[in-house]
């Protein structure tokens, strides 16, 4: 509806999302051209162990003589990944459970929200930890581990929106037309709500990678990968002595998940003008 | 009249109020057996406030709603027996131009989508003359082509109305229901807006269900006009006839109520009815009036008038023809 | 008869994304001691903007008054600082609004919400406060008011609510009500019970009041002047019986003409070809000329003055001070 030069405008007002922006991008760009610009393999032990940064490697090396650069790098790929992909999978099962509730209402609203609440009512770290525990670490139960936690608040929130909606008058208009229920859901109320779910969706690519990072910490990331988390778990032993091995991965988390944060504000502020200024 | 466009039977709504655990159910009465014709070309009013079953009506009639009961023949044919794939064709035959004109255009489209849309669902003409039905439809409502691009909260109210109206046009419909179309709009804007609308009419012959709460408007353009009180017509006439004298109390009130300009007129006694609208979930016995009504008597508390013909109308009150709450009025206050 | 309320020359600016929106352009008008003025006018015309002006309760930003004085009995309140004009708020000069709903606090009682006021300005311990919301809500018309006080806006209905706030408003026995679109959410018939009521309160408290309406009806039914406003300016002043019998612009001539639906005979109610200019492209002299059936050259070039065309009227147009056809 807004067009892409009304849509910057917007967003560049917020200074911390264009700042998050251009951090995302180098991570991105740093992921995606990883094999090409540091070559080397973040599980091949290349050095001495716990060697400190700013010497033979520039981030030093871990408790097996990994370079922590390397690891830096790949597991932006693999953090990223994961992020998306988990949270492109809660989105498409909330909105799918939230447009339906929220058009149709009465009982398959109930049976609906009370399948969403159930999932709600329990922590969803500790379902992740389960999840992943039962059927055992890998990438692609991590995703939906991660997808089966995140996608109750989209359900919710497309409810919500779906609801406010489906009595708009121009929503009568298209039934008075004779419009099918589906290509009124799909074509017309959807895009509609679209702002709404987008901004919900990248905080949760945010969220995604803290939850992803958790796991590999405990040791229930996907053992061929090396994450960030995976890094910060496998430093915990020495964090007396050489901190800076949980630190930098660490750190790493935290700017990826404020710039994806500040992002989704900056979304928000341009995709919903009208919920700021009156 | 020759055979009616439409004719609605007995119609009935209730709404159930959602109860908890210990209340048993309660319902909303919103429409009460209302009946009534709409003949091709005729403006057929409901008048009546905030509460009284209007929209509900409209809605039913568009079965965007389904009636608890009663029949709604279409050129014959009864509506509410029909599914929604039989249903879908015959729709074309009823459409809607709401009041808020910014909440009736999706805000997402062009102004040409908006157009194009029901053309596209009813496999009204092909892609290739559409634009041209698009730009023909918008210049019957005096919208100019060049607004085809742009979206609704680029227009202004009484432009986004127009664009509603030539929405509602596109699929050829025989009855518009026109639910307070000019309410939201500024008083200059509402005077173009009536005026295009009665030229449709003209030219298209189409017959308008015109719903307001304005009553001196609706006179204006109105052949035949009904009053609704929680749920019920209490009064159908013509407009002339009822012009020339209202006889339910109700209506009385209603055109007294109306703020008059000329101070000759206002000059005149003027009744306020007092009290409020009742609850339309526990209507109140009897003639749902009797509360607000400075004439009722034991029989209007215990029995429900019928609509019944009285000096050229039909009126739901047991003292029709008897009572003038003008009357009554000294210094326009008549408390209960 | 002394002047309660005197407006001069206030402009009114609104800085938008698309540029700086005039919404009041120099008006100036006055009300005197418990008399009523109506401003009318349509959309985008200015007067909610000089209604909430008054009382400074224009948000800044993105508005700001930019020029002119308010003076109230004397006191320009546009120099005053926040805490006197709080003072004044509510006590000596209230202001009722459009939709009551909003205007009341939903988790608050009715008889709490009028104590608040009197708590506040009079210092008044909070159960004689009580008791004084309770007459304040029979001098109202609100049946039973002994068990209305304790109840909820939402217990309420539309009219009641309505009175209720004027009860609240009323509270401190101000002298100047601004009213600012009172009836235009309700039904005609508890329209008409509140303007009936805002009459009698008026004849017994001496109080002035400010309508701010687009119902020419309203104007008729309740005020004795009657000011006219087009796109933030000031274009007709005057008794409102004689505005009503002889409009001198062709805009209040307009407006009268669609409000007043034509007769029998004529099938087509009287337009006003066009829409409100937008603010961001007004014209350039006569901000009427484009839709006005009089308007010659001059029209074009030169904004009209507002001119004395007798005892208390005024009007901005050259067609009708120029005494052309």
């Amino acid at each position: 509806m807004i067009g892409w030069m009304e849509f910057w405008r917007l967003y560049r007002k917020n200074y911390g999302a264009v700042g998050g922006l251009f951090v995302l991008i180098a991570i991105v760009l740093v992921a995606v051209f990883a094999p090409v610009i540091y070559p080397v393999d973040p599980f091949e032990m290349v050095g001495r162990p716990i060697s400190e940064p700013f010497g033979d490697f520039l981030l030093g090396t871990d408790v097996l003589g990994r370079d922590i650069l390397a690891g830096l790098i790949h597991g932006a790929r693999v953090s990223l990944m994961i992020g998306i992909v988990a949270t492109l999978c809660a989105t498409l099962v909330g909105v799918v459970f939230g447009a339906l509730a929220g058009y149709y209402g009465g009982h398959i609203d109930d049976v609906l929200m009370r399948i969403t609440e159930f999932f709600l009512t329990i922590p969803s770290f500790m379902l992740a930890i389960l999840l992943v525990a039962i059927f055992s670490p890998s990438i692609t139960t991590i995703v939906i581990a991660i997808a089966a936690v995140s996608w109750p608040s989209v359900a919710r929130l497309t409810r919500a929106e779906f609801l406010t909606l489906r009595d708009r008058e121009f929503v009568l208009a298209y039934r008075a037309m004779g419009m099918p229920d589906w290509q009124i859901i799909l074509g017309h109320i959807l895009p509609n709500a679209m702002p709404s779910i987008v901004v919900v969706s990248s905080l949760m690519v945010a969220t995604a990678i803290l939850t992803e990072s958790g796991l590999s910490f405990l040791g229930l990331g996907d053992p061929n990968l090396s994450t960030w988390g995976h890094m910060v778990g496998v430093a915990r032993g020495v964090l007396r002595t050489a901190w800076w091995m949980t630190a930098i991965p660490g750190l790493t988390i935290l700017i990826a998940v404020l710039a994806i944060n500040l992002i989704g504000e900056g979304l928000n502020d341009a995709m919903n003008p009208h919920l700021k200024v009156r | 009249m020759t055979e009616p466009v439409v004719e609605i039977v007995d119609l009935v709504k209730h709404y159930p109020v959602r109860g908890s655990l210990f209340r048993k159910p309660e319902f909303v009465h919103a429409v009460d057996r209302v009946s009534f014709r709409l003949a091709k070309g005729e403006t057929f009013a409901v008048v009546g406030e905030s509460g009284c079953g209007k929209t509900t009506l409209a809605k039913c009639l568009l079965r965007l709603i389904d009636a608890d009961s009663g029949a709604i023949r279409l050129n014959g044919e009864d509506l509410l027996k029909l599914d929604e794939t039989d249903l879908r064709p015959k729709r074309r035959a009823i459409q809607i131009v709401f009041q808020d004109p910014y909440a009736s255009l999706d805000p997402r489209q062009t102004i040409y989508q908006v157009i194009a849309t029901p053309l596209r669902l009813h496999g009204i003409g092909n892609r290739k003359d559409r634009p041209q039905r698009v730009a023909d439809l918008l210049k019957q409502v005096g919208i100019g082509p060049e607004y085809m691009d742009r979206h609704p909260h680029e227009l202004s109210g009484g432009q986004r109305q127009r664009v509603a109206i030539a929405r509602a046009l596109a699929v050829e419909p025989e009855i518009v229901i026109l639910d307070e179309p000019v309410s939201s709009l500024d008083m200059s804007i509402q005077a173009q807006v009536i005026n295009l609308l009665i030229r449709l009419q003209d030219t298209f012959g189409i017959s308008y269900l015109m719903i307001s709460h304005n009553l001196p408007l609706v006179q204006h353009i109105s052949d035949r006009i009904a009053v609704m009180y929680l749920g019920q017509f209490v009064e159908v006439a013509d407009r002339d006839t009822l012009k020339a004298r209202a006889l339910h109390p109700y209506t009385q009130a209603l055109f007294s109520a109306a703020p008059e300009l000329d101070p000759a007129r206002r000059a005149r006694k003027k009744a306020v009815l007092a009290g409020d609208l009742p609850s339309p979930i526990d209507p109140p016995t009897g003639c749902r009036f009797h509360t607000r009504c400075p004439f009722s008597q034991e029989r209007c508390v215990n029995e429900a008038p019928e609509l019944r013909r009285v000096e050229g109308r039909d009126v739901a009150c047991h003292f029709a023809g008897e009572v003038d709450l003008t009357a009554l009025a000294t210094d326009a206050k008549v408390s209960r | 008869m002394s002047r309660i309320l005197d407006i001069r020359d206030l402009t009114v600016h609104f800085r938008t994304t698309k540029g700086t929106v005039v919404a009041v352009d120099r008006l100036s008008m006055h009300i005197d001691d418990g008399e009523t003025v109506a401003l009318v006018g349509e959309s985008g015309c200015g007067k909610s903007t000089t209604a909430m002006s008054v009382l400074r309760l224009i948000p800044d930003p993105p508005g700001r008054i930019v020029g002119g004085n308010i003076l109230f009995k004397g006191t320009n309140l546009l120099s005053l600082g926040e805490d006197e004009i709080r003072a004044v708020r509510g006590r000596r000069i209230a202001m009722i609004f459009q939709d009551p709903m909003m205007a009341l606090n939903p988790v608050y009682t009715i008889g709490d919400q009028i104590a608040e006021g009197l708590c506040l300005h009079l210092k008044m311990p909070k159960a004689k406060a009580i008791e004084r919301a309770v007459e304040l809500l029979a001098m109202v018309g609100i049946p039973e008011p002994g068990k209305r006080v304790r109840e909820y806006p939402h217990n309420l209905s539309g009219g009641m609510r309505q009175r209720a706030m004027i009860a609240m408003a009323l509270a401190c026995d101000p002298k100047l009500l601004i009213a600012d679109e009172p009836t235009t959410a309700v039904d005609v018939t508890v329209q008409a019970q509140i303007l009936s009521l805002l009459r009698d309160l008026q004849a017994r408290l001496g109080m002035a009041m400010l309508l701010i309406t687009h119902d020419l009806g309203v104007v008729a039914e309740v005020a004795e002047r009657v000011i006219v406003m087009y796109a933030g300016r000031k274009v007709e002043e005057g008794p409102a019986e004689e505005v009503f019998r002889a409009p001198a612009h062709p805009y209040t001539e307009g407006l009268l003409a669609s409000a007043r639906l034509a007769s029998e005979n004529e099938r087509f109610l009287k337009e006003i070809p066009g829409t409100v200019p937008s603010p961001f492209d007004m014209p350039p002299g006569c901000n009427f000329e484009p839709r006005c059936p009089k308007a010659f050259g001059k029209c074009r070039e030169h904004a009209p003055a507002l001119e004395r065309t007798g005892s208390g009227r005024e009007v901005a147009c050259f067609a009708a001070t120029e005494n052309r056809p």
